[in-house]
């Protein structure tokens, strides 16, 4: 389980007991409006009412800037309403006051204003309770001071960072302030538990509904989370054989290549300018990822890949060494032209001598990495030691690949290229978190010199949470809902029988 | 005689009502459903040494991998993004990928739009390859002694140039270009050419 979900559940946890304190508080100031009809009392309702809908959308639509901004409307509409229901108490500060509030409904800088509006709504219950000397309303007064700060808070908590210290201390803050709200109604309920049954009903329906969703999500998203690493672990494994399936590809081919009269007749006969068109020919006829002939001593005649690129020697190659030997030899080996890659090696035979040799193969690139990615359908990358050379993930910007990024978590690298295990965990690429699965890359000789990853961005299971979370808690609210209908009435009825 | 010369006054009467009629479809009412197709008269023409925004973007007649020739006057008719790239560029390899995505993403905006990726100065071994091994499907032409490049001033690789319907260069962009920021200039492209 990431913390990346946890924070996730964590965050839908918070919205939904702001709603339900929200939602009981409302329905407080609505059997006070009951009791003495006061328009004030009902604008105090209608203001948690539209609170609790606001935290209901912050706690279920992470990322979705729309209902966002339509919530924080929504928000701003609810503290209106309820600073307007404090203005029956105090009319001189409440011109002041509008102002405020009124801006929020069209400012970017929500969070402040929020902050501010809920200020605000601490100052009027200080106010009402130094008035009336009434000491009920100080949690009242110390729930939205603390919801302030929650606000003000999230102003400094970088876009999209939920992971970083001030969001926590956000969530601790708020939390703390919904737990306070919740004590200052739970004052009021327990002198007149008998009118607020069905609060309680609605209250503990909610509470329910959270914890339901919860567990179910937490359930899910471990059963989700534990396949997903099963299917990277095949995938890796996929992706792994596939590489080893291109050093057969590349050694056939450079074989059939090293056998072309083409290539045998112009290098024979020491014809650069026929040679480098038969290479070019050959590059594309066999689908190499790259194609050089060098001669007997390892200099390199043409590479038909990068033509500006000769002249240099590749006797230090594995693959070179072999062929030299009259071998065919196929192995991944890293070069300053192609970059890592999978390379084979075949003599060039003239009148039983070998006059040259051919280095054939495919790098293992970015282009290399798309092309897996369609198949897979997972992000890949591929690493030389534990630094990424070549991937298929973009950063935020949708410019930059997420290569030569090296590995931040030593136990893992050292798992993989140490111990040569396949391993699964959760990582960080530039601030973007992904669950990946690592498998080494081993040359001929049974060197680890690398690593092969498929990886899936954990956005993608959180949005599996985040929909299985709605889904729970609509669900499970209805059916509470159907199965207090019947008790509630029956209540209702046995209690009218009784007075009888 | 006369009877005879009435139906060929009427003949030719309705063959010049009609070829007025036709004229005048032609000339204003078909340009305002699909675009302009008197392209030499409304659009300047490119300049060398100047911007070539808001001109009528060079053609070309280019052979793709195939060894099809493809022009962009084929276009015509149809909004056009043409990139020029080289696989040696990291960031124009890149594009070409991004390129590739946008089109695989079967949107109805991707669909309205003709996208054409032009190899600079490269062998078409070297392109083939690489399209190939990344399974790359964008339509790529090349231009092996880079005039296409001359003509259209390229300074740097990549360099998208979004051509309108009636082949007007709207907006030239030097750089990497994001799928996001793509869609966006795609649907400027769209609306600019609608209007017109």
């Amino acid at each position: 389980m990431s913390l990346y979900f946890i924070i996730n559940n964590f965050v839908f946890a918070v919205g939904m007991v702001g709603a339900i304190v929200f939602i009981i508080a409302a329905w407080l100031s609505f059997d006070a409006y009951r009791l003495r009809p006061d328009p004030f009392m009902l604008a105090r309702s209608l203001g948690f009412s539209l609170g609790a809908v606001w935290y209901v959308i912050q706690a279920m639509t992470l990322g979705n800037d729309i209902l966002l901004f339509v919530g924080s409307i929504i928000f701003g509409a609810a503290l209106l309403l309820i600073i307007s229901s404090f203005l029956e108490k105090i009319e001189i500060a409440a011109h002041a006051i509008i102002v405020v509030p009124s801006f929020t409904l069209f400012s970017g800088y929500v969070h402040a204003l929020s902050a501010l509006g809920l200020a605000l709504i601490a100052f009027l219950a200080f106010r009402q309770w130094r008035r009336e000397l009434n000491p009920t309303w100080k949690p009242f007064f110390v729930s939205f001071v603390l919801l302030a700060l929650g606000s003000l808070i999230a102003v400094f908590i970088p876009e999209g960072s939920s992971t970083s210290p001030f969001a926590a201390l956000r969530l601790l803050v708020e939390v703390s302030g919904f737990i306070v709200l919740g004590y200052w109604v739970w004052q009021y309920m327990r002198l007149r538990l008998s009118e607020s049954v069905m609060m309680l009903s609605v209250g503990v329906t909610f509470l329910l509904a959270t914890i339901v969703t919860l567990a179910f999500s937490t359930i899910l998203i471990s059963r989700v989370t534990a396949e997903t690493a099963r299917n990277l672990v095949t995938d890796v494994k996929v992706l792994d054989y596939a590489v080893s399936s291109l050093k057969g590809e590349a050694l056939a081919k450079a074989g059939l290549v090293s056998q072309e009269s083409d290539i045998v007749s112009s290098l024979a006969k020491n014809d650069p300018a026929s040679l480098t068109q038969a290479a070019e020919k050959f590059l594309q006829t066999y689908s190499l990822g790259f194609l050089t002939i060098a001669d007997a001593q390892g200099s390199v005649i043409v590479r038909a890949h990068a033509l500006s690129r000769h002249g240099d020697s590749v006797a230090g190659e594995r693959a070179f060494e072999e062929a030299a030997q009259g071998n065919r030899f196929s192995t991944i080996e890293d070069d300053p032209v192609e970059g890592l890659s999978v390379r084979a090696g075949a003599p060039i035979i003239s009148a039983g001598k070998i006059i040259g040799i051919v280095l054939a193969g495919y790098q293992l690139d970015n282009a290399f990495a798309d092309s897996m990615k369609r198949v897979t359908g997972l992000e890949m990358f591929i690493y030389k030691g534990d630094t990424s050379i070549s991937g298929t993930a973009f950063a935020a910007d949708g410019t930059k690949r997420l290569v030569g990024v090296k590995l931040a978590d030593r136990s893992l690298s050292s798992s993989v290229l140490a111990d040569g295990q396949t391993v699964t965990a959760n990582i960080d690429m530039y601030g973007e978190p992904f669950q990946a699965s690592y498998a080494p890359i081993t040359n001929e000789d049974g060197k680890i010199i690398g690593m092969i990853s498929a990886a899936k961005h954990q956005q993608d299971i959180i949005n599996v949470a985040n929909a299985t979370n709605r889904l729970t808690l609509i669900t499970v609210i209805l059916i509470m809902l159907v199965l207090l209908m019947p008790i509630y009435f029956l209540a209702k009825r046995l209690s009218g029988e009784s007075l009888e | 005689m006369k009877k005879h010369s009435h139906i060929l006054a009427f003949v030719a009467l309705s063959m010049a009502i009609a070829a007025t009629g036709f004229y005048i479809a032609g000339k204003y009412i078909l340009p305002q459903i699909v675009g302009s197709t008197d392209l030499a008269a409304e659009i300047p023409q490119a300049v060398p040494g100047q911007s070539l925004l808001g001109r009528r973007a060079p053609n070309f007649a280019l052979s793709d991998l195939a060894g099809d020739r493809t022009a962009l006057s084929q276009y015509y008719g149809a909004p056009a993004i043409v990139t020029f790239w080289a696989t040696w560029s990291a960031d124009a390899a890149d594009q070409v990928k991004i390129l590739d995505d946008y089109a695989r993403n079967d949107s109805e905006q991707a669909r309205l739009v003709n996208v054409v990726a032009i190899d600079s100065q490269e062998d078409p071994s070297i392109v083939a390859s690489f399209m190939e091994r990344g399974g790359y499907g964008t339509k790529a032409l090349l231009d092996p002694f880079g005039e296409a490049s001359s003509r259209y001033d390229v300074k740097g690789l990549p360099t998208t140039y979004f051509i309108s319907r009636d082949g007007a260069v709207k907006e030239i962009y030097a750089g990497i270009l994001s799928e996001r920021v793509l869609v966006e200039k795609v649907d400027n492209l769209l609306k600019q050419s609608t209007v017109q």
